[in-house]
């Protein structure tokens, strides 16, 4: 994969699976919140008229991305919305009081009401998986690889 | 199309592949428990040297990383339709002990109780094929499909814990069916046990505009005609003739499934560390089945899998006003009687025999059906004396089967059977190999119309990237695990 690509499809016999590079961790999730939202539609034509505030916290990056994730799929079927835009404004992590570490995200999802007449979906996302899944530092930001099952 | 040749995996690892397996007769292929470190009992894949070349050594990996799991009984068993999934394969099988072993969302799937109905009418294939652009397109009308559809009614909030509780049950009470219904369905169209406080507010959210909805990729409504009878006495009591046309629905729990399966794995994969489970691979997350976490889930998965039941109810309710509309008849004078309904995404807490005892265990089926044969009190009485009605759909184009649970499920695959083709082809490859048009093209040569929401789920549906119907279904014909009763050629399909 280019150097420069924020994300690239793999194939996978039944679901779909993907890797996405980003300099920061907030670049990171931006481009895999991008990959997962391509797969259901064109986001360049999605106009952003309406803001969601994402706040999301756990014990691992990698159950951070899929949180993250799942929530964008969320707002499609419950708030019959469909992301274009994503701006995370933080991603990090902290100790609580028990000592425990814990990584939270803080993001703004912005889209437009589906409109079925008007917008060209693709193919419906069922789920963020677990399978497989990693977040791993690389020299010059970071990577991820995630499932979405179909 | 039965000559079709399995294209071999991309990276060709098929003699890797045969290496990983032990053939124990031409049905059954074993993977030793030398396999991988931590396997608590072997895999064992229901296959024919035919379907040899359609299993990757991902697939294979997938099989043995379930066999890891504590308590697991017997093996760690995979259908033929079998391919790469999430965690457990698509088309595997796994039984735990409620003592020592686990419940696991990674073997039931996000999409909870996707399952297939079969309803029968007594049109003749005559009847309808003169009229099929009209049909496909007045029940594509009628019934909400694809990427972002929302149902046609609006339910509260209360009829949604009713159907979490009651699903078809409810569904029927509500208006939407006929009292035998219930009857010819799998549990009688609900399972007991469901508790809809485990069910977060998100998956309310996400099941309420979509209740009513098939769905879009591999779900479909398809209006077919049996071609051949294999089985006179089990079609005869299945009420089946040759030409007589059918429905059939193939959709799930949409995202009230889905978001279950999510909020519920969260807090399984935090249990793994608590009851210090080494799972290899997170999507496998699980808990001991008598802890809080694994029955928490159990009873929200209830939830989802009554969902489902009410929703392929409700579906096939619209099905009928349309033929009720479009024939001037009503349900009774176009015979349109449910045959039976199957789940083959679920975990069901059964009776089976192990080491010879009979035993309560918990059966995890992902792309599995159950098959329960001749004489078991769970066959519903009007099939009792020839076995359980399994449907197994083909993919688009292809032939669908009806068979009935046979006598050597419950001893060799926890009463299981396949539940479809099984996908060769990804989805990607899949459209950069082909068009949509020119798919739908062959299959109206072959006499098939096909509706579609959109013409690209044509192509990543198409017949080619699936393993052929008649392969799979062979095998566990030859195992008597499910036998042939009939077979079913499709004429007009819906697709979301």
């Amino acid at each position: 994969m280019s150097q420069n690509a924020p994300f690239i499809y793999l194939d996978h016999v039944a679901d779909i699976r993907f890797i996405a590079r980003g300099k920061t961790l907030e670049t990171l999730f931006e481009n895999a919140a991008l990959a997962t939202l391509s797969v259901i539609a064109d986001v360049e034509t999605v106009t952003p008229v309406i803001d969601f505030k994402i706040e999301s916290e756990t014990v691992s990056l990698e159950n951070l991305m899929v949180d993250f994730l799942s929530e964008l799929l969320f707002l499609f079927d419950a708030e019959e919305t469909v992301i274009g835009k994503i701006n995370v404004s933080a991603v990090g992590k902290y100790e609580n009081e028990t000592g425990e570490e814990k990584y939270f995200i803080k993001a703004i999802a912005s889209g437009e009401p589906i409109d079925r007449a008007r917008q060209d979906f693709k193919t419906e996302v069922k789920a963020v998986t677990y399978s497989g899944i990693r977040v791993d530092k690389t020299e010059d930001g970071y990577e991820t690889e995630v499932v979405l099952d179909l | 199309m039965s000559k079709q040749d399995y294209e071999k995996n991309e990276y060709d690892d098929s003699q890797d592949v045969e290496k990983s397996l032990n053939r124990v007769n031409e049905n059954i292929w074993d993977i030793p428990m030398s396999h991988d470190s931590g396997m608590n009992v072997p895999g064992r894949i229901f296959l024919s040297e035919k379907l040899l070349g359609t299993i990757d050594r991902e697939t294979i990996d997938q099989v043995a990383n379930v066999a890891k799991l504590p308590g697991i009984l017997d093996y760690s068993m995979a259908m033929p339709d079998v391919h790469m999934g999430y965690g457990f394969t698509i088309g595997g099988v796994a039984a735990f002990s409620p003592e020592d072993g686990v419940i696991s969302p990674g073997g039931v799937g996000f999409d909870i109780n996707c399952g297939v109905r079969l309803m029968k009418t007594n049109l003749r294939k005559e009847d309808v094929v003169p009229h099929m652009e009209t049909l496909t397109e007045n029940l594509f009308r009628k019934i909400p499909s694809g990427v972002g559809s929302t149902g046609q009614f609006k339910v509260t909030d209360e009829e949604l814990t009713q159907a979490f509780l009651h699903g078809s049950q409810w569904a029927v009470e509500a208006g939407y069916g006929i009292e035998s219904d219930t009857k010819n369905c799998e549990s009688y169209g609900f399972m007991e046990g469901g508790s809809p406080d485990k069910v977060g507010t998100k998956a309310r959210k996400r099941g309420r505009p979509q209740f009513g909805t098939l769905g879009s990729g591999n779900h479909f409504l398809e209006i077919q005609y049996i071609d051949k009878i294999y089985d006179p006495v089990a079609a005869a009591a299945y009420g089946l003739s040759e030409g007589q046309v059918s429905v059939m629905i193939h959709c799930g729990s949409r995202g009230a499934g889905h978001q279950i399966c999510t909020d519920h794995l969260q807090t399984l994969n935090q249990a793994v560390k608590k009851y210090k489970i080494n799972v290899p691979d997170m999507q496998l997350a699980c808990a001991p089945a008598k802890s809080k976490e694994a029955q928490d889930y159990f009873e929200a998965m209830i939830c989802g899998a009554n969902y489902a039941w009410a929703n392929r109810q409700i579906i096939m309710h619209w099905t009928r006003e349309v033929f009720e509309q479009f024939y001037g008849k009503d349900t009774d004078e176009l015979g349109m009687e449910l045959l039976y309904d199957v789940a083959h995404n679920v975990a069901k807490y059964e009776t089976h025999t192990v080491d010879g005892l009979k035993k309560e265990v918990y059966v995890h089926r992902k792309g599995a059906t159950r098959a329960f044969p001749a004489g078991h009190p769970e066959v519903p009485p009007q099939y009792r004396d020839v076995g359980q009605p399994v449907l197994i759909p083909g993919s688009m184009g292809t032939p669908s089967f009806i068979l009935k649970g046979g006598p050597a499920s419950m001893s060799l695959s926890f009463g299981s059977a396949c539940h479809g083709a099984g996908r060769v082809m990804g989805r990607g490859k899949a459209k950069d190999s082909m068009s949509g048009e020119a798919v739908r093209r062959e299959l109206a040569r072959q006499g098939v119309t096909v509706r579609a929401d959109k013409v690209s789920v044509i192509a990543e549906e198409a017949p080619s990237v699936y393993k052929n119907s008649d392969d799979v279904v062979d095998v566990v014909d030859r195992l008597g695990i499910a036998q042939k009763v009939a077979r079913l050629l499709p004429i007009g399909v819906i697709k979301g």
